[in-house]
């Protein structure tokens, strides 16, 4: 293969993804609409971050005396830091499905074209891949901390290329570090490990962020310590270096770190993409002997369930929830990830407990009700994950699989509420006992008193009751719309909406009394009636959304095509 | 006269600006096999996923026995069995697992004693000879275990009529064999079969009748005799007429065959 023509394929791949991209998300007028209307929400809830940050900024600021000079090197220090964890795990995750199992790998393999170009082209769109989550979280939290240290404008210029740059090296070691894995662990084990770094990585955003930037105080105390020149020498130490010089004005100081950075990531990225090409196509052929070996020794008869046996509770609802159960329990890859979002949950009960966390203007309620959305999001997933018929990396591979999953009840003679409502009960059951097993332990762990628990408990059955209503309602939606690619973020906005509209009367009702005082009216309103009126107004948008969400699932299910 | 088990009145369905099947009628009667044939995009599948429930048509009527799919649903699918092309199915279950769920799905367990489905779902396996095979992983089948499977739970449910899509594509040919006798025996048991198929030596050797579909529309339909009489070519091959139906055949292959009749 001549030197050319690997330049040239390499262009036509990158043309490809291109070509893909493009389509998914513009290839009609209203294709284009949602795209850029989810993208406007987006930019909402970015901005949300932002400002929300400016607030947590401004405490660690003003514990620090307000010194910008002294103070913002060590924050962006810290985002900086905490962006690279992020991007390293989060390179970590994407590699084996876009490297090892893209479903149209086999394809570009068997076709005469240059391997070095199939291998560079796919290196750099995982490359600008990676730092997606990223962006939509950390970027804005660095705009917070510039607006705070009241940046000049070449701070706001700075930050997005600095931002890819500090992302570039850990994205790049990540690629790298997998694919020489790959040579001797399983690409279970190395879920397993990316998994755990990601857990890692949120753990610290927890601490970092969690009450008024306590945990963040502590993070820049100890970066505080750390003798500057050692942090200088890593990347987020050049790029706190440069985006501080930028933000100070002095334009002379931001040139070296950002040239060291720069240099930096070329190095890391251009020697991470020749050093491990060989490595890959290794990697490649060993993944692909491994396969049929596996599918030898699945051929053992399953002895779980006996032929002779009869399921416990028959009826059509109690079998699609006992076969989903049966999946759930036998998808081994889907069983890992799942034991990895119940560690996560585990991790951040224990985290939670450990650093007590001082009390936000509206009292501990309010972190409490923080608490459990986070609780009911991450036991929601660890379920959700379990119960899908079949593999995330399958799923990764196919993703039309959501939709065609459902052709034989789509066949059968079964009625869109009998699927919703065993979907529903399949999901809901695990997912409400590890909640309430994860906060109760909360509870006796920070020693809030019976009340607060029981009411606690209450709410957290009710978020797990809606969410699972909204899940398997919007899906047919979903389905039926082919916002499939849009789905985590359309999701997103739904259960965002949800929490807000449960939880925010509630937190009013629980804790907010004294901050609606200065309301004379609210004065001669009793505690109790506020209580009362609170939680009936969330326990009524709790119903409502169940209601809606099952009208909309079955209406949709029952219009499904397929 | 028996009556048909699937009728279809002219039924149209458009995605967008293409019409996939253009106002097509057709009657399928209990025990008769029913060849569906067509080029690439012709709309086959697409006519079967509207006698399945997978898609609404925009007009015309599907009915299938006396039940209409659009206005009662769950009873015409009771009667009904579908094979598609490449069916996901559920690779953790087990073969028997599968085929029980789906009966259960048909409310089988209901109307008679789990024992009873529990027999048939075993002499299913037997008959299609994979009872070794009934409780491992269906992640473990070949592909033409994967396609028994998939017929199997098409049909546990006694269903009246079966449609199925490239029924033996990748099988190989002692599977493909099995599921040819397999469709001839149904027949005679009364079970209504609607396959599509590009194999016209298989259309050929067990359908009874035939229907061609080029560009959503139904341009032939009836026997083999029936066909070859219309096309004017009463020693020609299904595959001649096919393609001179379909428009595929050049003028030189048509002068040929006129010389050697």
């Amino acid at each position: 293969m001549q030197r050319g023509d690997a330049v040239t394929t390499f262009f036509v791949l990158l043309a490809n993804e291109w070509l893909i991209f493009k389509n998914t998300y513009f290839r009609t007028r209203r294709r284009t609409l949602l795209t850029l209307g989810l993208l406007l929400l987006a930019l909402g809830a970015m901005t949300g971050i932002t400002l929300g940050a400016v607030g947590v900024l401004r405490a660690a600021f003003a514990a620090f005396g307000g010194m910008v000079e002294i103070v913002l090197p060590l924050v962006l220090n810290g985002l900086f830091l905490w962006l690279m964890m992020a991007a390293f795990s989060s390179g970590v995750q994407v590699v084996l499905p876009r490297f090892y199992r893209s479903p149209d790998l086999n394809l570009l393999i068997s076709l005469p074209v240059s391997a070095q170009a199939l291998f560079a082209a796919r290196f750099l769109f995982t490359m600008l891949y990676i730092p997606r989550a990223q962006l939509f979280l950390i970027l804005p939290i660095l705009i917070a901390a510039g607006i705070v240290a009241e940046a000049q404008i070449a701070f706001y210029a700075l930050v997005l290329p600095v931002f890819f740059l500090v992302c570039a090296v850990p994205a790049a070691l990540s690629i790298a570090l997998i694919i020489a894995l790959v040579r001797w662990f399983s690409p279970k084990r190395i879920m397993i490990a990316g998994g755990i770094l990601g857990m890692l990585s949120w753990l610290f955003f927890f601490v970092l962020w969690g009450g008024e930037g306590d945990g963040l105080i502590r993070i820049l105390t100890l970066l505080e310590a750390a003798p500057l020149w050692l942090l200088r020498l890593f990347p987020p130490g050049m790029a706190a270096e440069s985006s501080t010089a930028a933000a100070l004005g002095d334009f002379a100081g931001m040139i070296l770190p950002t040239a060291k950075l720069l240099a930096l990531g070329a190095i890391i990225t251009v020697g991470s993409l020749f050093l491990i090409q060989r490595l890959y196509h290794r990697g490649f052929a060993r993944l692909q002997e491994i396969a049929p070996r596996k599918k030898q020794t699945a051929a053992k008869p399953v002895l779980a369930i006996s032929p002779k046996r009869r399921i416990p509770f028959l009826g059509r609802w109690s079998n699609l929830v006992v076969v989903q159960w049966q999946q759930g329990l036998r998808n081994h890859e889907a069983a890992l990830t799942a034991l990895l979002f119940l560690l996560m949950l585990i991790g951040y009960v224990i985290t939670m407990a450990l650093f007590e966390l001082p009390l936000g203007p509206l009292g501990s309620d309010l972190i409490l009700f923080g608490h459990i959305g986070v609780i009911v999001f991450l036991s929601n997933t660890a379920v959700g994950i379990f119960l899908f018929p079949a593999s995330i990396t399958t799923v990764e591979a196919n993703p039309r699989i959501i939709k065609e999953r459902y052709w034989l009840h789509k066949v059968a003679p079964l009625s869109g509420h009998a699927l919703f409502w065993s979907e529903w009960l399949a999901n809901f059951l695990p997912s409400v006992i590890l909640g309430i097993i994860a906060l109760a332990a909360l509870n006796i762990a920070v020693g809030n008193g019976l009340w607060i628990s029981l009411v606690s408990l209450l709410v957290l059955g009710a978020l797990t009751v809606g969410t699972h209503a909204l899940d398997h309602g919007s899906t047919p939606y979903v389905l039926n719309m082919d916002l499939q690619k849009r789905e985590t973020v359309f999701s997103l906005m739904l259960f965002i909406i949800f929490y807000l509209l449960v939880l925010g009367p509630l937190t009013i009702g629980q804790g907010g009394y004294a901050l609606l005082e200065p309301l004379r009216f609210m004065g001669y309103l009793p505690q109790w009636a506020l209580y009362a009126a609170t939680t009936a107004f969330s326990m009524v948008v709790v119903i409502l959304t169940i209601y809606l969400s099952a009208k909309l699932g079955v209406n949709h299910w029952e219009k499904m095509e397929m | 006269m028996t009556n048909p088990i699937l009728q279809l009145k002219n039924v149209t369905k458009r995605f967008g600006s293409l019409t996939a099947v253009d106002d097509l009628s057709l009657t399928v009667f209990p025990g008769e096999v029913f060849g569906f044939l067509g080029p690439n995009g012709a709309g086959k599948t697409t006519t079967i996923k509207m006698c399945t429930g997978l898609l609404r048509p925009n007009s015309g009527m599907v009915r299938l026995g006396t039940h209409d799919i659009v206005q009662e649903p769950l009873l015409a699918k009771r009667l009904l069995g579908y094979v598609p092309d490449n069916p996901f199915l559920y690779d953790q279950l087990t073969g028997r697992e599968f085929v029980r769920f789906v009966a259960r799905l048909y409310d089988l367990d209901g109307g008679s004693s789990s024992s009873v489905v529990e027999k048939r779902i075993q002499e299913m396996f037997e008959q299609f000879e994979m009872p070794e095979k009934a409780d491992e992983l269906i992640k473990s089948y070949s592909f033409g275990m994967r396609r028994k499977v998939a017929i199997a739970a098409a049909l546990i449910h006694n269903s009246q009529i079966v449609f199925l899509d490239e029924p033996t594509s990748g099988l190989d040919p002692k599977s493909a064999r099995w599921v040819k006798d397999l469709f001839r025996k149904l027949a005679g048991e009364g079970v209504a079969i609607l396959m599509t198929t590009h194999i016209m030596e298989i259309a050929e050797r067990i359908c009874d009748r035939i229907g061609i579909i080029h560009q959503g529309k139904l341009v032939a339909l009836g026997t083999l005799a029936e066909l070859r009489e219309e096309a004017g070519r009463s020693d020609s091959t299904l595959e001649d007429i096919f393609l001179q139906i379909t428009g595929e055949l050049d003028s030189e292959t048509l002068d040929l065959l006129d010389a050697k009749r």
